[in-house]
């Protein structure tokens, strides 16, 4: 178990050198990073000073040890458009974000899990076939539409929920659901599959010879076989969620990260994108190492081969 | 999946079992761990946010937020209607007459040429009991003026050599040169508290708004909203909803669903396909009424990007004629805009009526098209974005299938971002036709617009010529009104003889009201809260 925690640890610190290294990358791509952190007017002599003054005159390796440096301390620099630090600014509305995204997650589990046991239990079955539909009509529909549909049900017609904002649980419901719906119909599936699979198995008959109720043979044996590779999706699904969540911020007037890295790169904000787009990276590496541990603590065959 | 082979793991599953094998153990650092995170997320982030009585506030929605709470240090329309609530100007508009009145300014006089008296209001006090004075007055301009302050907004108030206290409620303006614009730019600059300048310095400034307006600042939740309270002490008229909160809602179609569901009370900007929509919905109404803001072609007839048809006045004169832009107007705009000869709006000082626009004539567009060399029409560039013209892309793909009918083969390149479209064309690389529009700054004359897009050296410039320059400088430099309008009668007639752009229209503003509020569209695009009233009453 310790060599697979050591051997997950050096993986992170390796993915997150490799996320520093675009995202210092980002204000070079247009050769000199001068001309996008000042002012279109700003005078030759400004950029001199500016350019001595941030090290963009030094060599290029000399730069990055020096921004890795920043990033680890959380400087970033200052917003172009704001004026305050841009990790400050980026990390505030970070817990929006997070928020939303395991709402929209756990909604997403809490639909397709009893879906799929459902589908696996009952097989080529109407039911079945209901809920194959509801997955194929799920993973067509985009979230832009899904999200405006909702608000003209739910805030529109019926007055139930609000149509945008943050502050209570209300608000949270319909972006919740609409970012978690499209996860809905790929978790449907796997878990239809990965039931069909277990319950075929000798232990699954053995369980059910020695008595075991139906409900214990379903949760305690095979469902938890099953998961495992749900649990896998999912994590690598998180990158997904967190991208679904900036179309879902702007429709909700969600105020998190994600709609203010799109406004910060329409006002040329290069301090706050660097800034977010490291941060909301380091994010998902870290979930992936969750759930890497997570599926090592449900099945030690794999913490026994790493 | 089945069993684990038992020789070779049995010793290790001993080892394992005594940390892992406990399920329930699991469990419970699991629901922990899913507990503690959601505690997190979910914890108050700074200060308890204040959430006043529904039916005390007026509520509307902005596209974006703000990067500053300093009136000085921003040039966002979304700004100056938010400050109007928070601070006052020296003067306003007038809505019914749109002319310029007193405000903090009773009364004013110039006293020669270059010399400006204004006479100021000796009741006013700042939010925290801070007196307004001439010295108040002579702060905030040299504060604006000030190359170190990096004001943005310096360039509307450069004119200004000095400003000289007289009294305590007695200021003198000294200008370069005469300055016939100078109370138009007056009505868009707020007072500020000088002792709260000098002692909190530009970081408090910037989230801690301290004016003399009729709304006192509450509080401002980036991203979300800013909350206003009514000022009980105000001078003036005090406002009938008792809070004011302007709400960051991202995208529009949200905006009208909010406005339907009582979310919002007002929405601004609303595209003309929603008008419909709005009035069947039996929750809102809407309102509009014509803004300064006028929607234009620029055609790059210097040749700045590169050398193209358009630098033939011919040839601009061709797509002129070649549009249909009165029937974009009536089905694109559903009526909601006015057809104007040049960028010139009916609105500005010194709009003349008597210059016409360009009729439809496709047969003698492309007989101009044909002796200017293109017999068989060429193709074009056109960058289309936004820029604040309602339904711009739906008239732009009109254009574009309109000036196909007289050869010209417009190759549509559209983009949502209109802030590289701008930086562009700053650069001189929009060309040879590019989608623009100018709100003149809320400056209600010609010059507000005149400057800026036609003066030679200016990067907005791609149409310009020295006779069109000396008329621009010399309608600038003197203060008689009717020389003035002289000249600019004498420069819209140059700019549609040229063809200078392909012209467009003047916008009008539509406005989504809810019921529950009595509100009227403003001309200048300044939405004021504090003019609302609840319905019926």
């Amino acid at each position: 178990m310790k060599r697979f925690l050591v051997h997950q640890c050096v993986q992170l610190i390796v993915v997150c050198l490799g996320i520093s290294i675009i995202t210092f990358l980002l204000l070079h791509l247009k050769g000199d990073p001068v001309t996008l952190l000042l002012p279109l007017d700003a005078g030759k002599e400004e950029m001199a000073s500016f350019r001595r003054l941030m090290g963009f005159d030094q060599p290029l390796y000399v730069q990055y040890v020096r921004f890795l440096l920043g990033a680890i301390r959380g400087n970033f620099g200052m917003s172009l458009y704001m004026k305050k630090s841009a990790f400050a600014l980026v990390l505030e509305r970070m817990p929006a974000t997070l928020l939303l995204t395991f709402a929209g997650l756990f909604l997403s589990l809490v639909l397709a899990i009893p879906l799929g046991i459902i589908s696996a239990m009952r097989p080529y079955s109407l039911l079945d076939n209901l809920c194959t539909t509801l997955a194929v009509g799920g993973q067509a529909m985009p979230i832009f539409w899904l999200g405006i549909m909702l608000i003209l049900l739910f805030s529109v017609r019926l007055h139930w929920l609000p149509a945008s904002g943050f502050g209570t649980w209300s608000h949270l419901v319909l972006p919740a659901m609409t970012l978690g719906f499209f996860l809905v119909p790929l978790t449907m599936r796997l878990v239809r599959s990965g039931m069909l699979e277990v319950l075929s198995q000798d232990y699954v008959r053995t369980a059910r010879a020695k008595g075991v109720s139906e409900r214990d043979v379903l949760l305690k044996h095979a469902f938890r076989n099953a998961a495992i590779p749900v649990i896998t999706i999912l994590g690598l699904q998180f990158g997904q969620l967190l991208g679904g969540a900036i179309v879902t911020e702007t429709v909700y007037a969600w105020p998190g990260v994600a709609t203010f890295t799109v406004t910060a790169i329409r006002n040329s904000d290069f301090p706050v994108v660097q800034a977010a787009v490291f941060l909301l990276a380091l994010c998902i590496v870290v979930v992936n190492l969750v759930v890497d541990l997570l599926v090592g603590m449900i099945d030690p065959r794999i913490r026994l081969e790493g | 999946m089945g069993t684990f082979p038992e020789k070779t793991t049995t010793r290790r599953r001993q080892r394992g079992t005594a940390r892992w094998a406990n399920d329930a153990l699991v469990r419970r650092h699991l629901c922990a761990g899913v507990l503690i995170l959601a505690c997190i997320l979910m914890a108050p982030s700074g200060t308890a946010a204040v959430d006043p009585p529904r039916q005390e506030t007026i509520i509307l929605a902005f596209d974006a937020d703000l990067p500053t709470m300093d009136p000085h240090m921003h040039i966002l329309r979304t700004g100056v209607i938010t400050f109007y609530h928070i601070f006052d100007n020296l003067v306003v508009r007038d809505l019914k007459t749109m002319q310029i009145i007193p405000h903090l300014a009773t009364s004013w006089k110039t006293v020669d040429d270059v010399t400006w008296e204004f006479t100021l209001r000796n009741d006013v006090t700042f939010h925290n009991g801070d007196k307004f004075t001439a010295h108040t007055v002579k702060f905030n301009y040299d504060r604006c003026l000030n190359p170190e302050q990096k004001c943005p907004q310096r360039g509307n108030h450069a004119k200004i050599k000095e400003v000289q206290v007289v009294d305590d409620y007695t200021v003198r303006f000294i200008t370069h040169d005469p300055y016939p614009i100078m109370l138009e730019r007056m009505q868009n600059f707020q007072m500020v508290s000088e002792k709260v300048a000098k002692e909190k310095g530009d970081a408090f400034m910037a989230e801690n708004p301290i004016g003399t307006g009729p709304y006192k600042f509450v509080h401002w939740l980036k991203g979300r909203e800013i909350l206003l309270e009514r000022n009980e002490n105000y001078w003036g008229s005090k406002p009938a909803f008792k809070y004011a909160k302007i709400r960051i809602i991202p995208d529009k179609a949200t905006q009208v669903a909010d406005l339907l569901a009582g979310g919002v009370d007002l929405v601004r900007a609303l595209p003309p396909d929603q008008i419909e929509v709005l009035k069947a919905s039996g929750a809102a109404y809407v309102t509009t009424a014509p803004v300064l803001r006028t929607a234009f072609l620029q055609l790059d007839s210097q040749g700045r990007t590169e050398k193209n048809p358009f630098m033939d006045k011919r040839v601009r004169q061709a797509v002129n004629y070649g549009v249909n832009t009165d029937k974009i107007i009536e089905f694109v705009l559903n009526g909601q805009a006015k057809r104007t000869a040049n960028v010139i709006n009916p609105l500005a000082f010194g709009y003349d009526p008597n210059v016409k626009p360009y009729p439809y004539d496709p047969e003698k567009a492309k007989q101009l098209l044909a002796d200017a060399g293109y017999p068989n029409g060429f193709e074009v560039r056109f960058l289309s974005t936004g820029a604040d013209v309602p339904a711009q892309k739906q008239a732009a793909e009109v254009i574009q299938a309109d000036l196909a009918k007289i050869g010209v083969r417009v190759k549509l390149n559209h983009i949502e971002d209109t802030n590289s479209v701008v930086t562009q064309a700053k650069e001189g690389k929009a060309g040879p036709m590019f989608q623009w529009s100018w709100g003149y700054y809320s400056v209600f004359d010609a010059d507000g617009i005149l400057y800026d897009i036609f003066h030679s050296g200016n990067p907005w410039a791609y149409y310009s010529s020295e006779e069109l320059d000396k008329l621009i400088d010399e309608g600038r430099s003197t203060l008689d009104q009717e020389r003035r309008k002289q000249i600019y009668s004498k420069v819209q007639q140059i700019l549609t003889e040229e063809a200078a752009h392909l012209f467009m229209w003047g916008i009008y503003g539509i406005w989504g009201v809810n019921k529950r509020v009595e509100w009227s569209a403003p001309s200048d695009e300044i939405d004021r809260l504090f003019l609302a009233k609840p319905a019926g009453k």
